[in-house]
């Protein structure tokens, strides 16, 4: 029963159970009835038109340096070696060591010149398609709350991310897939585990739907286990009529949940389809696996997830998160890099585990059309201090760290924010995860201030009661 | 500048008469808001307990606001021939800078924190009121509060009227502290010395120098120096020090002191000696003010008001004199200080101040009213009053009201009078259409809006008819103002009355409707109020569903489980009219029905049994809680018991430890455990970490208990609702003594005190080994054990022989080893991060069976050792040992040792950790560092032939942080095995080896010591078991930096939420808006952490909240129906719902209350009642007028919850494993290698047949962040935050999980295996099946369909199919 194991078979039989039902007759009349589980849809009309459909989130677990990536700062390379006074504050762990130079290439990049350092050459050419924020700011340097800030807005569990509530306001664009997909890195889950996806209190329907290409149930219970001997392909078909059977000889009227539970496995029965579908690579070019960095163990599996990326938001998943770095192991294999940025650390390994397979989405989205709707978020819990910590790493800095925004209605090239001369401090035009996320809705046709939904007593939005949609970075 | 002056000058004298009338509305009526306002709130009282009013003669405003006039500093104006000295001490480029070097004290420190009026350009003007502009009128004025006509010289008089210093002399509380200072004759006679007996004191009396030496001495130096300015005067100096004595050594109530030599320097035309005889005054006054803040009396509690009795000319000739006829000298300045007085600083732009409202003033300070005793007196510097209203306003509470009641008629939304209205924000800052901004945020006294509602201006008093403003009201006004005139958004609509709403009025019992109609089932009230709403309604109630209907809902709604057949069957054809009633009693005696709704409960107090956040890290002892929760419904606990248990046990029933799990309430929440217990303390992460870890708790108590949301207050007042940041505050502050732990207890309260006892000894006796002299009964058990205990380490005694160590090695070149005498070897150099010694040996023993290594302490080393890292401490990753031939090359033969043993294990770093063969763990022995330690390795397989072989031994050392030896001996003996390490140092065990007549005293002490401390451990090891919970507690073991506070934090109203910006300070309280209640906690000791608590589960409880009934009876009725009669279970405020029942829901939280507040009657009431016995079919009229079925018109139809479909498929394939409680099973596979951050726990690889699968879903172990995917699917809840109701979700997802999850798929293989076990043939089979599932056996045309798919795909997957069904997942 294996589906990676034949597909075609697993297809076809899946096929034929979705045959029997009228299915796209009864999805449509559910839907004009708005049975889809209550608030499943979510509001229905965007507030205003909108610049994309679909989201991608790429997410450097561990508080990516923007110090070696990003954010030149040539006092920063002047002055390194230096003791400067700063004033530790949040969740740095220890006492401010000497300035730390980048010990990474710093150059031009692109029609817009935006600084880039060598560890990231193949993201250095996409410049001219990214929008930068210079000097982002978090209200925490510690990462589970860093995370949940980034994901949800807020520094405590239990609030919806983001991907959920794109998913509450914008509903879905197929049948056959999630709306909201999570793509861990294969490594292992993020800080928060399956929260970091999580819908919170919006209703079950807004979940990402953790999709993990290496296992046998890709998504949690999509067949049925090999240990079910009882279970075959007749079965299966001869089983799902009868309860189709069954279920709707005894409909209620006047109760659409009941209705909506035949629909329920239709929809199943179709997201069986589709997820190996999605998963197979086979059709994909070796040019365009080349692009992802197959063929190299340092560059392939997050490749492998990028390139699955285009392809679920090709096939109309609406939220995409893509997760580089786990939480698991503590301070390695991760963006965490306390001991380490120098060439030959875990912080060249993370940039080379990324740059290629991003820049080779960014690229891939936009030679197929994709990328002016679709919008690429690349963001970090926060970022690392100028000053060193033990001789050669950098401790977290909530206070500026740098994020970037690309695609659809987003002005490629810009920059905007500044941070101080190291790169200690948000200096100008700090933005944080609320303008970040009032911007991506703005971007996908809502006002984050009317994007509601009522919890516990409070309307809650994703926003809180932030956030400004940052004009300057949009086309 | 002179000229400009003089123009100005002219300017104000020429509108001087529309001045003084304008003044006149200036004067507050502040006397009596003074009054009303103190005795309101005590936490609006003055502060003041002493006034000091200090004058100085004849100083101008001019030089008081501007500095040195540079016209006058020269020889001709101003008598000056050293300039250049008088430019470098006052002279500088701006009027700002000029007056800071005159008066640093004035601009320094009272312009920053009191008040100073008078800089007629920036608008402020201060004048006399007596036109005569010299000194005994305006002393008179200033004292007497009036000018007096008959007052019209200097001469000798003894003034007729009285002075403010007078009237406080007679003044029983204020007699003996009023004195009088000033350097001029006349001063006695205008506070007329004889009539007042005010101590006055001019330098010209002649003191007792046997009484008072010091005033005696300075009479004398007062003699003594030549006049300067005639004989009535003497120099400042002596004045000042003879005050300030005074001040120091009789803390006066009212003091007042005044300077002469300005005026006097003036008048002699030497302005460079008027300059500093005003910056003498200066720095007198800074020195009478540090004398007041210095004393513990005054401190804080001291006003100062600073005035002069008359200004002086202003150009170059008149600047020498004052009066009548001297233009400009009738203006002043005045100055106030002190802890009532806002810091308003240099007034700009407001109405005129005089010096008649000096003595009101003060006395107003004082707390007295004195224009009510000399009518004729000014009024009390407005300003320099405290503000009417010290308390936090609320511009909903307390702002809006008082806008509708005055002005809304005329400036709201029928009309707006000059454009202007009280109901737009925007509108009421920007004021109306002829008169500008209305409110100047921050500066109550400049907003129009204050003067005309006070009487400020002429003809624009406010309201012009009706009642007035009070002057509590006008203080309002004016602290809202002050305050930043916050008026939040939500507000500008108007609310009215924030307590007028429904669930913050009194519970009341409302009358039972009598319902006529026969053909109406009514029940018990229930019925009634619901059938009364349905005809209002137009709806009908509907027929009683049928007896399987309601035993499946029944069972279902009570015990979470589903009925079995043959109870159904009884049930059906039971013939007794009370069958129903018997079923909801023998479920509601069910212990399952605990089980049940625990799971309820649970849902809303967030329980969870994970940190939650980063590191998810479990909690093991949760589960006492969840115990808790279900014998605590099992037992039908009176409702405020249950709440009081759960918020304070500890507190309020001390003499039941057993009910400490209860305590687990406010601990169920998540922990931020990276931030909270990684972070040091201080930084800004963990301090916001701390203020959410109690805001989760604030929130969750108030969401439980009271169903309201008070969370939003902690950024800013409640938007809608009557909560504000004080309540959420004062909540805080209930719980910023405890933290969240692993709370350990006995639940035998003598075992407990048998414990502590124990403990308590054995921490004494470690400090002291003579703390507690032994009794003779346990001397003798001490004394029988003692032998026992010696004997078991003679037995152990091991000859050992050290070993000839040839050559020691280290994996890193900068070690260095040395040989020292007692056969042992210290290491040395710089030590590495990690390390692996390698000693190579000769064995002289013709036979070897164990290995000894001995860690030394030294000097030389980290805190003495034996480790070399900073702590001392050592880490022994592996010990290793190999035997080669005596030529080193020779390949050497591993030689394996078993059964590690060593005289003390660091915790978590036993000794077998050396020979485990994973280098990641390790031996080690802190925090017993100092100390010489042993271990003991057995070699597996000893053999004869060691003699002459040589013995390589490898010391791992790999943990890294320099974790090395720094001293070691190596030993071996031959011994028989076993051979262990004794447990004992050994320089102790030396001494045991002796006979007992070599022993010396003190060795014999030691040993007994040693061996009282064993056996007093020993006795506490041997106690039963404490037992823990994972609950709130204000005394724990600190983990790294989470630590107990002390005693209970102190808390503040933050600004915004931000931890960084704190306003006032809050005790622990409760919400004001139960209004029968005090929401300040009367606590007696205010560090008791636990009567905190304790106060606020008795407010919680009491009759009197009506929140609390409110809440509970609705939260039953939601699980009950699916839907509360408040739709928002846990909000009862202005967002969240009306309820649709209002009598039902107040006369069920009467009936509940009043009776016992039994949840089982309430059950009992509910689900007897004939509302729920309805059918759930549809009803087409019904559905068009009530399509959400609000009314209840009929039952509703509940889809499962996630734990009850998990149950219900144990129950139908007879899996189940009903045993009850204890630790929590996990159904998953728990893969926990690195105990630091969030395990790995696998729900797909888990065996569905283990037994923890088979418990009861309210037993599953629930990680916060790793739910299980079928329960997920099923909306099981995220226990991060409170579950006041649960989705019902539909989706593919959940499809899939039912339809395919291993558990599912294998309860359908249990369920065949069972019908085919207790049924015989297809049909009977699937009957069975079916009834197990569905509570009723399947129709014809079911059997048939499900017949056939037997035969073709079995019996398993037909039961595949019914767990699938509607009919399964639903409640009809």
């Amino acid at each position: 029963m294996k589906p990676a194991s034949n597909p075609l078979n697993r297809r076809e039989f899946v096929s034929q159970i979705g045959s029997g039902f009228g299915s796209v007759a009864l999805a449509a009349l559910l839907q004009e009835q708005g049975l889809l589980a209550a608030g499943a849809t979510g509001t229905t009309t965007t507030h205003h038109r909108p610049r994309a459909k679909q989201v991608i989130q790429l997410f450097m677990l561990g508080g990516a340096s923007q110090c070696d990536t990003f954010d030149y700062k040539p006092e920063l390379q002047r002055r390194g070696g230096e003791k400067v006074n700063f004033t530790v504050t949040g969740g740095t762990q220890a006492s401010a060591g000497p300035l730390l130079k980048s010990p990474w290439e710093w150059r031009q990049h692109g029609k817009c010149g935006r600084w880039v350092t060598n560890a990231l050459p193949h993201l250095a050419g996409c410049v001219d398609d990214m929008a930068f924020l210079m000097a982002m700011n978090a209200p925490t340097s510690e990462h589970s709350a860093g995370q949940t800030m980034q994901t949800s807005g807020f520094v405590v569990p239990g609030f919806p991310t983001v991907g959920a509530w794109v998913s509450y306001a914008l509903g879905k664009l197929t049948d056959n897939l999630p709306v909201f997909v999570a793509l861990p890195d294969p490594v292992g889950l993020p800080w928060t585990g399956k929260a970091a996806w999580t819908n919170g209190f919006l209703p079950a329907l807004h979940q990402g739907t953790m999709l993990n290409p290496a296992a046998e149930n890709p998504v949690p219970d999509l067949f049925a286990p090999k240990s079910a001997g009882f279970v075959n392909a007749g079965s299966e078909r001869d089983g799902l009529e009868l309860l189709a059977k069954l279920n709707r000889a005894r409909l209620q009227p006047g109760d659409s949940r009941l209705e909506a539970r035949i629909a329920s496995y239709e929809l199943a029965a179709r997201m069986q389809l589709a997820v190996p579908e999605v998963l197979d690579l086979h059709g994909e070019t070796a040019a365009t696996k080349q692009l992802y960095g197959f063929g190299d163990a340092k560059t392939e599996p997050l490749g492998r997830n990028c390139l699955i990326a285009r392809r679920l938001v090709e096939r109309g998943v609406r939220f995409v998160q893509l997760w580089c770095g786990s939480g698991l192991a503590g301070a390695s294999g991760n963006w965490d890099n306390h001991g380490d940025i120098t060439p030959g650390s875990d912080f060249e390994k993370m940039c080379v585990r990324s740059d290629k397979p991003i820049a080779g989405l960014l690229k891939d989205l936009k030679s197929r059309g994709l990328l002016d709707e679709t919008i690429v978020l690349w963001t970090t819990e926060f970022g690392r201090t100028p000053y060193s910590q033990g001789t050669k790493g950098r401790d977290h800095n909530g206070n500026t760290f740098v994020s970037w925004m690309a695609g659809g209605g987003i002005k490629g090239g810009t920059t905007y924010g500044e941070s101080d001369e190291f790169s200690f401090k948000a200096a100008r035009n700090t933005t944080m995860c609320y303008d970040q996320h009032a911007t991506l809705l703005h971007l996908l046709g809502f006002d984050h201030e009317r994007l509601a939904f009522r919890h516990n007593g409070a309307d809650r939005r994703l926003t809180d009661v932030h956030g400004h949609v940052i004009k300057e970075i949009l086309a | 500048m002179g000229e400009n002056l003089r123009r100005l000058t002219t300017f104000l004298v020429s509108t001087f008469h529309h001045l003084r009338r304008l003044s006149v509305g200036v004067w507050l009526a502040a006397i009596a808001s003074f009054l009303s306002v103190a005795e309101a709130s005590s936490s609006t009282a003055l502060q003041t307990r002493h006034v000091l009013l200090v004058m100085a003669d004849g100083v101008r405003w001019q030089e008081v606001f501007t500095g040195a006039e540079e016209q006058l500093i020269n020889k001709e104006s101003g008598g000056i021939t050293k300039t250049n000295e008088i430019r470098k001490a006052f002279w500088r480029d701006t009027p700002q800078a000029r007056r800071e070097a005159l008066m640093p004290f004035f601009w320094n420190t009272l312009a920053k924190e009191g008040q100073l009026y008078g800089n007629q350009f920036r608008g402020s003007i201060a004048h006399v009121t007596n036109g005569k502009n010299f000194s005994y009128p305006g002393y008179s004025e200033i004292l007497t509060g009036a000018a007096d006509p008959r007052i019209d010289s200097n001469a000798k008089k003894p003034n007729p009227n009285v002075t403010v210093l007078e009237w406080f002399q007679q003044k029983p509380a204020f007699r003996g502290r009023v004195a009088a200072f000033g350097n001029w004759e006349v001063i006695p006679y205008i506070i007329n010395r004889e009539r007042s007996g005010v101590p006055i004191w001019t330098g010209f009396e002649k003191s007792d120098p046997l009484k008072n030496p010091f005033l005696a001495s300075l009479e004398k130096l007062v003699g003594d120096h030549t006049p300067t300015w005639g004989t009535m005067m003497t120099h400042d100096t002596f004045i000042h020090a003879a005050a300030l004595q005074h001040l120091k050594t009789n803390k006066p109530r009212l003091m007042y002191v005044c300077y002469g030599e300005p005026d006097e320097w003036a008048h002699s035309g030497r302005y460079d000696h008027y300059l500093q005889s005003i910056h003498h005054f200066d720095r007198f006054v800074n020195e009478l003010w540090n004398a007041a803040q210095s004393d513990a009396e005054m401190r804080g509690h001291t006003s100062l008001l600073l005035i002069t009795d008359h200004g002086r000319g202003t150009n170059n000739v008149s600047w020498k004199n004052h009066g009548q006829n001297i233009q400009g000298s009738g203006f002043i300045w005045a100055a106030a200080l002190g802890p009532d007085t806002p810091a308003l600083g240099e007034r700009t732009n407001i109405a005129a101040v005089t010096q008649n409202q000096i003595a009101a003033t003060a006395a107003a300070l004082l707390g007295e009213d004195y224009r009510a005793a000399f009518p004729k007196a000014g009024a009390p510097v407005a300003d320099v009053l405290p503000k009417a209203t010290a308390q936090r306003i609320d511009f909903i509470r307390d702002i809006q009201p008082l806008f509708t009641q005055h002005c809304l008629s005329c400036h709201g939304p029928e009309k707006q009078k000059n454009g202007y209205r009280v109901d737009v924000k925007a509108v009421a800052i920007k004021g109306g259409d002829t008169h500008g901004t209305a409110i100047v945020p921050g500066k109550s006294a400049d907003s129009p809006l204050i003067r005309y509602v006070s009487g400020h201006v002429a003809d624009m008093l406010m309201p012009p008819k009706g009642a007035r403003l009070t002057e509590r009201e006008i203080g309002l006004l004016r602290a809202w103002i002050d305050q930043g005139a916050n008026w939040p958004d939500a507000a500008s609509v108007a609310i009215g009355n924030r307590l007028d709403w429904w669930s913050l009025k009194p519970l009341t019992r409302p009358t039972v409707p009598t319902i006529k109609d026969a053909k109406i089932r009514i029940q018990n009230p229930v019925d009634a109020f619901v059938v009364t709403k349905l005809k209002e309604k137009g709806l009908a109630q509907s027929p009683e569903a049928d007896r399987r209907t309601l035993i499946r809902r029944l069972s279902l709604d009570l015990l979470g489980l589903p009925p079995t057949p043959e109870r159904v069957e009884r049930f059906v054809k039971d013939a007794d009219p009370k069958a129903y009633e018997k079923l909801v009693d023998e479920l509601l005696a069910s212990p399952h029905y605990g089980e049940r709704w625990a799971r309820h409960w649970l849902d809303v107090v967030h329980y969870g049994e994970s940190n939650g956040f980063g590191m998810d890290r479990p909690r093991f002892q949760a589960w006492p809680y969840r115990d808790y929760v279900i014998a605590s419904l099992n037992a039908d606990k009176p409702y405020a018991r249950f709440v009081q248990e759960q918020l304070a046990s500890d507190a309020l029933f001390p003499a039941d430890p057993a009910l400490t799990p209860a305590l687990g309430f406010a601990a169920a929440g998540p922990f931020n455990q990276s931030a909270l217990v990684e972070q040091v303390d201080g930084t800004d992460c963990k301090r916001i970490a701390l203020n959410l870890d109690r805001d989760d708790m604030v929130a969750s108590t108030a969401s439980t208990f009271l169903s309201m949301t008070v969370h939003c207050a902690r950024c800013h007042e409640h938007k809608f609702d009557p909560i504000s940041q004080q309540d959420y505050y004062r909540l805080q502050a209930v719980f910023a003594g405890v933290g969240r732990t692993e709370r350990i207890f006995d639940t035998d309260p003598k075992l407990r005190v048998h414990r502590a006892g124990l403990r308590q000894k054995i921490a004494d006796l470690e400090k002291n080994s003579d703390a507690h002299p032994g009794t003779i009964v346990e001397s003798n058990a001490l004394a029988t054990a003692q032998v026992a205990w010696e004997k078991s380490f003679t037995a152990q005694a091991a000859s050992w022989t050290p070993l000839q160590i040839d050559r020691v090695e280290s994996t890193n070149s900068t070690t260095t080893f040395s040989k020292l005498d007692d056969g042992s070897w210290l290491v040395a150099g710089a030590a590495a991060d990690k390390d692996t010694y390698t000693i190579r040996a000769r064995i002289t023993l013709p036979k070897i069976t164990a290995l000894r290594l001995e860690v030394l302490p030294d000097d030389r080393l980290p805190m003495r050792g034996p480790g070399r890292q900073d702590n001392g401490n050592l880490h022994l990753s592996e010990f290793r040992a190999s035997l080669t031939g005596a030529v080193e090359t020779e390949k050497s033969k591993p030689l394996p040792l078993r059964n590690a043993s060593a005289d003390f294990n660091q915790v978590g770093w036993g000794i077998e950790r050396a020979l485990d063969g994973k280098p990641e763990t390790a031996w080690g022995i802190y925090p017993q560092i100092a100390k010489p330690h042993h271990a003991v390795f057995e070699i597996t397989s000893p053999s004869t032939a060691t003699n002459g072989v040589t013995l390589v031994i490898h010391l791992d050392q790999l943990h890294g942080q320099q974790h090395l030896i720094g001293r070691f001996r190596l030993s071996a003996t031959d011994k028989p095995q076993p051979v262990r390490a004794p447990t004992l140092p050994l320089d102790l065990l030396a001494q045991l080896a002796r006979p007992e007549s070599e022993r010396t005293v003190a060795h014999r002490k030691k040993l007994f010591d040693t061996h009282r401390l064993v056996f007093l451990k020993e006795q506490l090891a041997q106690l039963p078991a404490e037992q823990r919970v994972w609950a709130i507690a204000s005394d724990f073991a600190p983990v790294r930096n989470y630590k107990p506070t002390k005693e209970p934090a102190a808390i503040a109203v933050l600004q915004r939420g931000n931890i960084n910006q704190p306003l006032a300070p809050v005790g622990p309280g409760a919400l004001a808006a139960v209004s029968a209640l005090p929401f300040e906690f009367a606590i007696p000791n205010i560090k008791d952490e636990s009567a905190r608590r304790g106060a606020l589960a008795r407010w919680i409880t009491s009759p009197e909240n009506m929140l609390t009934w409110r809440s509970i009876v609705n939260r039953v009725w939601h699980w009950h129906f699916g839907r509360g009669l408040v739709e928002t279970p846990n909000d009862f405020g202005r967002m969240g719902s009306l309820p649709t029942h209002p009598e039902l829901l107040d006369w069920l939280a009467v009936e509940f209350r009043d009776g016992g507040g039994s949840l089982k009657q309430l059950h009992k009431l509910i689900v007897t009642s004939a509302t729920y016995r309805q059918t759930s079919t549809h009803q087409e009229i019904a559905a068009r007028l009530d399509s959400d079925n609000r009314f209840l018109s009929r039952m509703n139809r509940p889809r499962l919850d996630a734990e009850t479909v998990r149950d219900g498929l144990l129950a139908a394939s007879g899996k189940i494993d009903l045993t009850m409680g204890g630790p929590s099973a996990m159904q998953f596979k728990f893969d926990d290698p690195n105990k630091e951050v969030s395990p790995r726990i696998d729900y797909a690889g888990f065996d569905p047949d283990s037994p923890p699968s088979y418990r009861r879903s309210i037993y599953r172990f629930l990680f916060r962040n790793l739910n299980d995917p079928l329960l997920e699917a099923l909306d099981a809840v995220d226990p991060s935050l409170s579950t006041p109701k649960r989705n019902a979700t539909i989706t593919p997802l959940q499809a899939l999980s039912l339809w395919n999850n291993r558990f599912v798929l294998r309860q359908c293989e249990h369920l065949a295996a069972r019908v085919e076990r207790e049924a015989i043939g297809i049909d009977a089979q699937i009957a069975r099946a079916f009834h197990l599932l569905c509570a009723r056996a399947p129709t014809p045309d079911e059997a048939a369909l499900l017949t056939d798919h037997a035969r073709r795909h079995g019996l398993a997957h037909t039961c595949r199919v019914l767990v699938n069904l509607n009919e399964f997942l639903f409640v009809n």
